[in-house]
């Protein structure tokens, strides 16, 4: 099937290529970034002094002013980890790579109308514990993509519409309990009654994402823009748990909505934003709290609500300004089934919630055309009903800071 | 005479020489046309050029032409233009063909600065504007900053361009109204064509970025569920360990308690079958909190009649198997507790029996003569008498190896004092011995201290014990070298008093 997705889309764009005969002008676009940084989480010593990197590198292809291809390779290391990433887990995230090589067509219909397909593929590396290297990584992954899009401008408007399907699989994750050492260890009866209809791979899935985005380009410089996203996951060994804790022959499906509104003020100096992105996460799958006897029906089930306004400005020389960023985001997570618990596990009667503010600011100062340096910090602060943290921790604050440099292409 | 006159001319000339500008930038070959020689030719980054020259740009050249009086001209691939005059505070350039932008510094009262074009004449006052003359003499201007007065040659007619905005001029037609520049165009981004390509395509790049960022924080929703269910954690060298935990319930009176770790290289599980008096209530939870300890004149409606655990590391494997439960009061005039208590209890290793007990006068407790001991070489009884000597002021048997008294049971803390890692250790007189080392550790693998533990209340203590993860690894002789390392957290398995420490007081010193 992903084979096919790819192939179907080089195909395509093989099919709309343009005369290769006529000039073909190769653009390398690219930005490589380095940092080093601490990272602090509630009651912790900072971490080591570690290095972060980033890169984007594209050898733009034009065939024509109508037609582009875009090779482009992302690719990240970091040694410490930024406060806006769900460290709820505790400082478990060691170093992590990733590396993502798509295809992107662009064909201009007309001035107005853009047609794009594309085809990626991605691989995510984690070293979370002393004994995992790379490639071993519990929850490493592989992704593969394949999607459409088409974009329409006016005067005073843009709309932008596009899906995708793509795969994600987990190469080191798989349940325990179906795996061959247990079997064939366990009493015959015990496997039978744990490994019937347990899946596998269970946290692999497969993927349609669709995107609508529309932008209203208002005078004095304002743009008002309206997205919404939706992605469908099947999960392809994972089967629904029932109120006795066992599973039952139905596969898990979630429903993931996301819809985000904001408003963006420019200046040739200065540029303001706020953004609300609305999150509502739905999905079939319960879960059974074999600790505690507890089941919980809908247990993924949540809707979040994001409030982000930033600022940014640049001073000094027009050419090599030094550049400003703050940013706020503040986020509330409300779970629709899940139940708080106290400190010793027992649960509440309310539900979940969880209240996420994080501030940042970054500077950028040019050092020659295409290198500038970079300093960087943020804040977070997270609260919640939650008060057992065993697993997970709800209630924290953390805290970073970045100083390096980035070259652009 | 002549040579005077030669003299006299060239100082003429030299008097009368236009006003420098300089090239500050160039991209491919841009020519110059000096009016001097009446021919092209090619020029370069620091060349002068002065009034009446001109200058164009081929298919991929590009030039920057710094006026003396500080304004700036950029160029355009496959435009001309003719520096009409470029004498201070007067700047007349002629665009006659492609598109140039101008960086014009502000201007003094009395000085100016023109574009010309076929069909239009743009002044201005200290702006950024560019203006184009496309393939049809259509002029198109555009304003960044400052002001543009647009006019149109033949009609006279005149439009302000604000910044933001653009017009375009046809000849004998008055210039559209100014509109503001679409931003998402080439034309609107007043950069290169080389330039926009560019940004266009950081656009596409950042769009996909912007995607795969949302996709990654998917992933990222995917491993935090995870950790929020207690599946991954680290073990007290730092290593991971998954962790899955289920409950069973076979039969009504029955459930089963199963719990699967896993490491880089092994495989550990445990199974606990508890097996009660009646039907279990459907909240397990009913039957386990008092199921070992329970306060009350009446004897508890439930009671656990079985328990059957193994313990094993796929190879090796650790059972206990105790029988016919029954809860005892306290005081059976006047009971104020019942604690369980069973008739038979028997602890093997890899199925051979170590040691078992049989409460054979049924009162729930330990008489000297109940418990047995084996050799698990012969299957023997092991007698205490003739294998062991008592230490009557530890209370404890023990064997000499050599010089040195063997203890038949051992309680050390191995890490320190400070640390919640106890080993217990049973070494039998023909050499068999078994370890258990038992931690108390957080999900990032560090052994609680009792330092963490000093200050809290009575309910933070119980906070901390919820919050904890209990490890056990066996070792034995038995096992040529290899372990049973499991980790549990079952909060009902704290609850019912299964998972807990020995109390830090009873450790040797």
């Amino acid at each position: 099937m992903n084979r096919n997705v790819l192939g179907l889309l080089l195909g395509a764009v093989l099919l709309v290529t343009p005369d290769l005969s006529a000039e073909i002008k190769v653009s390398p676009v690219g930005s490589f970034t380095l940092l080093g940084g601490q990272y602090w989480m509630t009651n912790s010593v900072p971490t080591a002094l570690a290095g972060n990197a980033n890169a984007f590198f594209s050898p733009v292809i034009n065939f024509s002013a109508s037609s582009a291809l875009l090779p482009i390779y992302t690719g990240s290391y970091r040694g410490t980890k930024d406060v806006r990433e769900l460290v709820g887990g505790g400082t478990l995230t060691q170093e992590s790579q990733d590396h993502s090589l798509s295809l992107k067509y662009v064909y201009k219909l007309s001035p107005q109308l853009r047609l794009k397909a594309r085809g990626g593929y991605k691989i995510e590396f984690l070293k979370e514990t002393k004994d995992e290297t790379w490639g071993k990584g519990l929850f490493d992954y592989k992704k593969i993509i394949g999607g459409v899009e088409v974009e329409r401008f006016w005067n005073s408007a843009n709309i932008r519409a596009g899906a995708d399907y793509y795969t994600m699989v987990y190469p080191n994750y798989q349940s325990l309990v179906t795996q061959d050492e247990f079997q064939t260890s366990i009493d015959t009866m015990t496997y039978a009654e744990l490994s019937t209809q347990a899946g596998t791979n269970i946290l692999d899935y497969s993927a349609v994402s669709v995107t609508a985005e529309y932008t209203r380009l208002l005078p004095k410089n304002l743009n008002l823009t309206a997205r919404y996203d939706l992605a469908l996951k099947n999960f392809v060994d994972q089967k629904i748990v029932d109120e006795t804790g066992e599973f039952t022959s139905d596969l898990r499906k979630d429903a993931a909505h996301y819809l985000t509104l904001s408003a963006n003020l420019g200046t040739p100096r200065a540029a303001l934003s706020i953004a609300d992105s609305i999150q509502y996460y739905a999905s079939n799958q319960n879960s059974f709290d074999a600790a505690n006897s507890k089941y919980t029906s809908k247990y993924y089930d949540f809707i979040q609500n994001a409030v982000t306004p930033s600022v940014s400005f640049a001073l000094g020389a027009k050419d090599a300004p030094v550049k400003f960023s703050l940013l706020w985001e503040l986020s509330y997570r409300l779970y629709a089934q899940r139940l708080a618990q106290n400190d010793d596990a027992s649960y509440k009667d309310s539900k979940v919630n969880q209240l996420v503010n994080t501030m940042g600011f970054s500077i950028s100062y040019p050092l020659t055309k295409n290198i500038s340096a970079r300093l960087s910090s943020s804040y977070s602060d997270s609260s919640s009903n939650m008060r057992y943290e065993k697993n997970y921790k709800y209630n924290y604050y953390s805290f970073n800071y970045f100083a390096g440099v980035t070259l652009e292409l | 005479m002549k040579g005077l006159l030669i003299v006299l001319s060239g100082l003429a000339l030299a008097v009368s020489y236009p006003q420098a500008a300089k090239i500050i930038a160039v991209k491919g070959d841009p020519e110059v046309f000096k009016s001097v020689k009446n021919e092209w030719t090619k020029t370069a980054k620091g060349s002068e050029v002065r009034s009446t020259d001109k200058v164009r740009c081929g298919k991929d050249s590009r030039a920057d032409i710094l006026l003396d009086n500080g304004h700036r001209v950029r160029m355009w691939p496959k435009s001309e233009i003719s520096l009409n005059k470029i004498e201070s505070g007067q700047t007349d350039i002629k665009l006659i063909f492609g598109r140039i932008r101008s960086f014009v510094k502000k201007l003094r009262p009395r000085e100016k600065f023109e574009v010309k074009t076929p069909v239009a004449v743009c002044s201005v006052r200290g702006t950024d504007f560019s203006v184009e003359v496309g393939e049809d003499n259509k002029v198109m201007v555009e304003v960044y900053e400052g002001q543009v007065a647009a006019r149109e040659e033949l009609t006279g007619s005149e439009v302000l361009v604000n910044p933001g905005e653009f017009t375009s001029i046809v000849t004998n037609m008055a210039p559209q109204t100014p509109r503001e520049i679409p931003r998402e165009t080439e034309q609107g981004s007043g950069m290169t064509p080389e330039e926009a390509i560019k940004e266009e395509s950081k656009r596409e790049i950042f769009q996909e970025i912007s995607k795969e960022d949302v996709l990654s924080r998917a992933a990222e929703e995917i491993k935090l569920a995870e950790y929020q269910n207690g599946k991954a954690m680290i073990d007290v060298s730092g290593n991971r360990v998954r962790l899955e935990e289920y409950i069973v319930r076979s039969q009504p009176n029955e459930f089963k308690y199963v719990v699967l770790n896993t490491r880089e290289d092994r495989f550990d599980f445990g199974k606990i079958l508890f097996t009660f008096n009646k039907t279990l209530p459907e909240d397990l939870t009913e039957a386990t909190r008092n199921m070992f300890l329970a306060e009350g004149e009446t004897q508890p409606a439930l009671w656990l009649t079985d328990v059957v655990s193994v313990m094993s590391n796929t190879i090796d494997q650790v059972n206990e198997e105790a029988t016919g439960g029954q809860m005892f009061a306290d005081n059976q005039y006047n009971p104020k507790y019942w604690t369980l208590g069973f008739a038979s209890y028997k602890f093997s290793v890899n199925n051979k029996t170590w040691w078992e007990f049989n409460d054979t006068n049924i009162n729930g407790i330990l008489d000297s003569g109940e418990i047995s001991y084996y050799n698990i070489a012969t299957g023997a009884k092991i007698n205490f008498a003739s294998d062991f000597q008592y230490d009557s002021t530890l209370g404890k048997y023990y064997y000499m190896d050599g010089a040195a008294k063997v203890y038949f049971n051992e309680l050390t803390q191995p890490s320190g004092e400070e640390s919640m890692h106890f080993l217990s250790k049973n070494n039998y007189a023909n050499g068999q011995w078994i370890t258990a080392d038992d931690y108390v550790i957080s999900d990032e693998g560090k052994i609680i201290t009792l330092s963490d533990l000093q200050g809290l209340s009575s309910a933070e203590l119980e906070k901390k014990a919820y919050e904890s993860n209990f490890e056990r690894v066996y070792s034995c002789s038995a096992f040529n070298g290899r372990k049973i390392d499991l980790v549990f957290s079952a909060k009902l398995l704290i609850d019912s008093g299964m998972l807990n420490l020995p109390n830090p007081k009873n450790v040797e010193k």
